[in-house]
């Protein structure tokens, strides 16, 4: 099986000359269906650069990027927009929402885009919004929705329509609290166990250990990941404390 | 603060700019054709042309002149023939300082003349006496010096030779230049006798005096112009300052979420405003007068007159910049308010105030419009008697109800927006949420295709409709002289002379199927009656009486010769006897008769007489000749055929009239009116493209993260470019909708004592702007918008 | 947690028998901290010793009756109100392992950090699938699992400190005095010997 994101050797330059930032210098990585992947690492390291270059929206300086084993550098800008329509879905931490659009509209978007009729869309939006219990929201508008709320519409639009394979989310948890956070993560992982691949960045190592697999990321490189983790016996062999 | 929204600012410091120009510019142009209107008068209020037989009367002339109307400038002209040929020359005594003609004389190389046997030519004289300065030239069978090249630049075609004033002491008519009885005049009046007529022995009181046309309207129009051309600078302004604002909203509330008060905030969006305003005023100004300086040659080709380059209307152009600082500053301070009032977590959100509501405005809007509506409508009575002030503050007033309405409007027009495709949806959506900057932009196209179509309806009003103009297109005026040629100079024609004139006049119509050839005679007192008094020679006019006994002349009324009255249809017998002129005109109109005591007294008759202005508009009875012993005169034949004239029966007309001395005229096509309507349509789309240009441009860069979003989403350049294209349509097609229903209201309340006038609409003109402009600020919209957003990684504070 | 203080807890809200209270204090606990079941009946024994309990008399074991007395509420409440113990920092070990390798030469300390970080989210990952597969009203799991994740993802924030504050610590270490010759040779003459 294939992995659904795949980048070998992948580096990112911004800049020319003097100005010169290597975001990224050779990442190597892979994400299969029905992992959800974290990348932590410190401010700079390169964490949003690597996944506005998984989400075709920047392309790499060197290097392959691959979504479901197709190389992104030969894709069109048309073409990359169709994939990012279909098959990526991208949460970010703040920008994420159309204030013009309704919580509806907005998770009808990509469908809107890709042509689905407007009826039909909105089905499909409710249906998404209703599992995310956000059913009776969908006729607000975002600037009316807490931040929790405002976040689950982008998780919901992420996720709308099928063949969803890729989710990446920078960040997703910024400006929620320790409960919202949790919910956000339980959300995304589940939908990565339902079989897409999930990549999120993030800073906090408990939102990180939600993750099957944990990236860290150093200076543009992959310094260490975990290993998948082991079954909760093996608990006590490790960091639990003693009872009294 | 400043520096991140470069663009914003260059493109509102370029749009004032651009306005201020036009309207220094535009103003200027205005005030100079409000002086053109009459030539002859230089600033003098009235004038009164004396014929000379007697030179031993000038003085006593003059000095009751001066009794009667106050301070005189006397210009005398002495009619000679150029030695060697057949060309007459006006021999001109004028001061070149004189108090009202001084405009009337400009020198161009060398001095004036100051001594006797010294004289100055106009350029063309001069070539034709082959003379230049220092050259001794014979005129009048004196030898002279030319000592300079002059001439008037009022009048670019007027030639002459000038020499120094000698209070007409030389002259065969003289001209007399002075205020207009009953202004100025008045208290110079009370120096004279108590009654000037009864003591008169010069024959001054006889003496037609012509008064100087109201140039009122004009001056108001420029006025309103300017006032207009402001009104769009301010709307323009807020429009851009209204963005900026937004824009920095998130800037403003960490200002002021770290402490900033509202005076601070209001500060800073205030100077900002202060230093376009200032910045463009400046620039505006400079362009303008550059502008204007660069279109005087062209202008004055086509007035035939000097205009001075830097002799600008100094208080106009530095009024314009002033109010461009003024109206930057308010433009800037009003969204500047507004945005130091939301609240502060709502500006760091970056959340648009929340709309004010509709309806308030709306009725606003109501109240400027019935209130506008009603002032132009007093402004513009019947006739002409316009009140500039009232009119500009109706003409404001209808532009402030049009800009009031334009929340409303946005809102309506947005209502459909949830049953329209994705992207025009959310352009609608987007222009409804920010309310404000979207009616400021709304205002400011609505304002452009307001004015734009306000001058295409009245060009449209003042291009002649087919019953209009000087001649029908079926007509042609063969004239004796030519229609520039001063009728007191006519020597008259011998009987041969007329005969042969006849012929030719006959043999020109039949050239042309279907005409008829009517001759047309002038009356003129016989040259007998009085040899000591040439003016008698003059054709008896037709003129308007303009109060104590001043008159304003209308033209040479033809005699109603059998063949003229069955013409126009007019029975011989319906003529009431005793009448002496009949009449297609409605005003109030009389024979001027110096040799009566008073002219007012001619029993006038109302006929129906085609309004044409060159083809006869009265007819002098042949009871009036017979009755006053008066002579007719040939003067020209009009030509009248069974369809409109061809080109080619035109040109050979005109040939073979040239051929016999005489001169033709034709229906005038008034091409410069068409072109103004289809000039002014361009310049409308094109100045409204770019306000939508500026204001879409800003809306949309405004809204980059909405961009990045959509962009993440999977929205490729086609989504981009339509969002920016239904913003620019839309806000097009809106201000078309509201500007041309603003501009009617308007032109209703203005004619509304002859709305007839406004129809046909300008049908094509219309199209083109409703249909042209939202066509092409959508197709802009297509073209320039869709590029790629970039730096996705990077969380942006804009 | 002491099982002296849960048992009393458990038995704040009314009497119980010994094997009712064994269920509880397991399912309350989870397979997190599995305990030894003889520690019931015998801290069970202690507290009625201290006169905290009161038992019904029958006979020891699963079938005996037990209620909390007044002396055992005054205990509990006491407990509830006296801050854990604080005194020793729970990070000793880690703190003391990566203050020793800054100094041992040759050992690259941010490896060293990067696998204790590694170890720790390891851990902290584990924690949370027991969270993920756990039922949502399972509150008392939830709870024990989070002060866990908690206090794991303390240890990991101090190691992120520790990784910005280490090249300081190292830049401005004096170099250690490089062995003179007197000492190198004493030190080979202990190896010969
Ligand atoms: N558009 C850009 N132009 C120039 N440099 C950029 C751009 N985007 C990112 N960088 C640089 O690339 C490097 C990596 O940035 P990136 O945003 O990927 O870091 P990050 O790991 O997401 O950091 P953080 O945790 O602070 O978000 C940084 O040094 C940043 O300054
Ligand atoms: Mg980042």
């Amino acid at each position: 099986m294939t992995a659904v994101l795949e980048l070998r050797s992948t580096t990112k330059v911004y800049g020319e000359g003097a100005g010169e930032v290597h975001a990224l210098r050779g990442i190597d990585l892979a994400v299969d269906a029905g992992e959800l992947v974290a990348i932590m690492g410190p401010s700079g390291s390169g964490k949003s650069s690597l996944l506005t270059i998984a989400g075709s929206l920047e392309h790499a300086t060197s290097g392959e990027v691959r979504i479901d084993g197709v190389d992104l550098a030969g894709l069109s800008r048309n073409q990359k927009a169709a994939l990012r329509r279909r098959s990526i879905g991208f949460v970010f931490q703040d920008f994420n929402l159309l204030p013009g659009l309704t919580a509806a509209e907005n998770v009808s978007m990509p469908l809107e885009l890709d042509g689905t009729s407007g009826r039909k869309a909105r089905t499909r939006a409710l249906e998404v919004l209703d599992e995310l219990g956000l059913a009776e929201r969908a006729e607000h508008f975002p600037d009316d929705l807490s931040g929790g709320e405002r976040q689950r519409v982008a998780i919901a639009r992420a996720l709308v329509g099928e063949g969803r394979r890729l989710l990446l989310a920078d960040e997703p948890t910024g400006a929620l609290d320790s409960v919202n956070s949790e919910a956000v993560m339980r959300l995304l992982r589940r939908v990565c166990a339902q079989g897409a691949a999930g990549v999120v960045v993030t800073h906090d190592a408990q939102l990180a250990s939600w993750a099957n697999r944990v990236v860290f990321l150093r200076d543009g490189r992959v310094v260490d990941q975990t290993t998948p983790a082991a079954g909760p016996e093996s608990l006590l062999s490790t960091v639990a404390p003693q009872p009294s | 603060m400043f520096r991140k929204e470069w663009r914003q600012q260059a493109l509102i410091l370029g749009l004032v700019t651009i306005a201020v120009a036009i309207a220094v510019a535009g103003s200027t142009m205005a005030m100079n054709a409000a002086g053109a209107t009459q030539p002859g008068f230089g600033s003098a209020g009235a004038t009164a042309r004396i014929p000379i037989a007697d030179p031993a009367r000038v003085p006593a002339l003059i000095a009751s002149a001066e009794a009667r109307y106050g301070s005189v400038e006397v210009i005398g002209h002495r009619d000679t023939t150029v030695a060697g040929s057949a060309d007459r020359l006006d021999i001109r005594a004028q001061d070149p300082d004189g108090r009202f003609g001084h405009s009337m004389l400009a020198l161009r190389d060398g001095r004036y003349p100051t001594a006797v046997g010294e004289v100055a030519l106009t350029p063309a004289v001069a070539d034709l006496l082959g003379a230049g300065i220092g050259d001794q030239v014979e005129l009048d069978r004196k030898d002279r010096t030319v000592v300079g090249l002059v001439e008037n630049p009022t009048g670019l075609g007027d030639d002459f030779a000038l020499v120094a004033p000698d209070r007409g002491r030389s002259a065969t008519t003289l001209v007399l230049l002075f205020e207009r009885p009953g202004t100025a005049g008045r208290s110079a009046r009370g120096t004279g006798t108590s009654d000037p007529r009864s003591t008169d022995e010069s024959g001054l009181a006889s003496v037609p005096v012509m008064i100087r046309g109201d140039n009122g309207p004009v001056a108001a129009l420029v006025l309103v112009a300017v006032a207009s051309a402001m009104t769009l600078v301010g709307l323009i302004a807020a429009a851009g300052f209204v963005v900026v604002a937004q824009r920095r909203q998130r800037q403003l509330g960490l200002l002021a979420a770290i402490g900033a008060t509202e005076r601070h905030l209001r500060l800073v969006v205030v100077a900002n405003g202060a230093i376009v305003g200032l910045v463009a005023a400046v620039a505006g100004t400079g362009l303008g007068v550059l502008g204007w300086a660069l279109a005087t040659p062209a202008v004055e080709a086509a007035a035939d007159r000097r205009l001075g380059r830097f002799d600008l209307p100094w208080g106009v152009v530095l009024g314009c910049a002033a109010i461009a600082v003024v109206v930057s500053v308010a433009a800037a301070w009003w969204p500047a308010r507004r945005m130091a009032r939301i609240p502060v977590m709502a500006a760091l959100a970056g959340r648009p105030p929340s709309p004010a509501p509709v309806h308030r405005s709306l009725l606003v809007a109501m109240a400027a419009l019935v209130a506008g509506v009603a002032a132009i409508a007093t402004a513009i009575p019947h006739g002409d008697d316009v009140k500039p002030l009232l009119l500009i503050a109706g003409v404001i007033a209808v532009a402030v109800g049009t800009v009031f309405a334009a929340p409303a409007v946005i809102k309506i027009g947005a209502a459909p927006a949830a049953h329209l495709a994705f992207s025009r949806r959310l352009a609608l959506r987007d222009l409804a949420r920010f309310q404000s900057r979207s009616a400021a932009a709304l205002a400011a196209i609505t304002f452009v295709v307001g004015i734009s179509v306000t001058i295409v309806a009245i060009a449209g009003v003042n291009q002649y409709r087919t019953d209009e103009g000087n001649l029908s297109s079926r007509q042609l005026l063969i004239e004796i002289a030519g229609p520039q040629a001063d009728p007191t100079a006519d020597p008259g024609l011998s009987a041969e002379q007329s005969a042969a004139l006849d012929a030719r006049a006959a043999a020109i119509g039949s050239e042309i199927e279907g005409a008829d050839v009517l001759a047309l005679d002038v009356a003129r007192r016989p040259a007998t009656s009085d040899p000591a008094d040439p003016m008698l020679n003059e054709p008896l006019s037709v003129a308007l009486s303009v109060g104590d006994h001043s008159w304003r002349h209308l033209g040479y009324p033809p005699v109603a010769t059998p063949e003229l009255l069955e013409h126009y249809g007019i029975d011989p017998a319906s003529i009431r006897p005793g009448t002496e002129l009949l009449s297609g005109d409605h005003r109030d109109v009389t024979i001027l008769d110096i040799s009566r005591r008073d002219p007012g007294t001619t029993k006038v008759q109302r006929v129906e007489l085609p309004p044409y202005t060159s083809a006869p508009r009265w007819l002098i009875t042949e009871h009036a000749l017979h009755e006053h012993g008066w002579e007719a005169v040939r003067s020209g034949w009009l030509v009248d055929a069974d369809h409109a004239l061809t080109t080619d029966e035109i040109a050979s007309a005109r040939a073979a009239a040239a051929d016999a001395g005489m001169t033709i005229e034709v229906r005038s096509s008034q091409d410069s009116l068409a072109a103004l309507r289809t000039v002014t349509t361009g310049a409308a789309a094109l100045l409204a493209l770019a306000i939508l240009a500026m204001t879409v441009g800003l809306i949309r860069s405004e809204s980059a993260r909405d961009l990045r979003t959509l962009t993440a989403t999977g929205a490729n350049s086609r989504t981009r470019r339509a969002l920016t294209a239904s913003t620019a349509g839309f806000l097009g097609a809106m201000g078309v909708a509201l500007g041309t229903a603003g501009a009617y209201v308007a032109l209703t309340a203005g004619y509304h004592s002859d709305l007839g006038r406004l129809v046909p609409l300008p049908w094509a003109h219309l199209a083109t702007i409703a249909i042209g402009l939202p066509l092409l600020a959508t197709a802009a919209g297509w073209v320039l918008a869709g590029r790629e957003p970039s730096g996705f990684s990077r969380q942006t504070f804009d | 947690m002491s099982v002296r203080h849960a048992l009393l807890a458990l038995l704040s809200d009314g009497p119980k028998y010994g094997l009712q209270l064994r269920h509880a204090f397991e399912a309350r606990t989870g397979e997190v901290w599995p305990l030894n079941v003889g520690q019931v009946y015998t801290t069970l024994q202690r507290l009625e010793r201290d006169g905290l309990v009161a038992s019904d008399g029958s006979d020891d074991g699963p079938q005996k009756g037990y209620r909390i007395t007044g002396d055992g509420t005054t205990e509990l409440t006491t407990w509830l109100e006296t801050p854990p113990e604080m005194a020793q920092p729970p990070r000793d070990e880690l703190l003391i392992k990566v203050l020793v390798a800054a100094q041992v030469p040759g050992v690259d300390v941010h490896a060293i950090i990067q696998t204790h970080r590694r170890h720790l989210i390891e851990s902290m990952q584990r924690y949370t699938s027991v969270k993920a597969d756990a039922s949502d009203d399972d509150v008392a799991l939830a709870l024990v699992v989070d002060a866990e994740l908690f206090r794991i993802e303390a240890m990991v924030r101090w190691l992120d400190t520790a990784e910005i504050r280490l090249p300081r610590l190292l830049a401005s270490a004096p170099p250690s005095p490089a062995p003179t010759a007197a000492e190198e040779q004493v030190a080979a003459e202990e190896v010969r010997s």
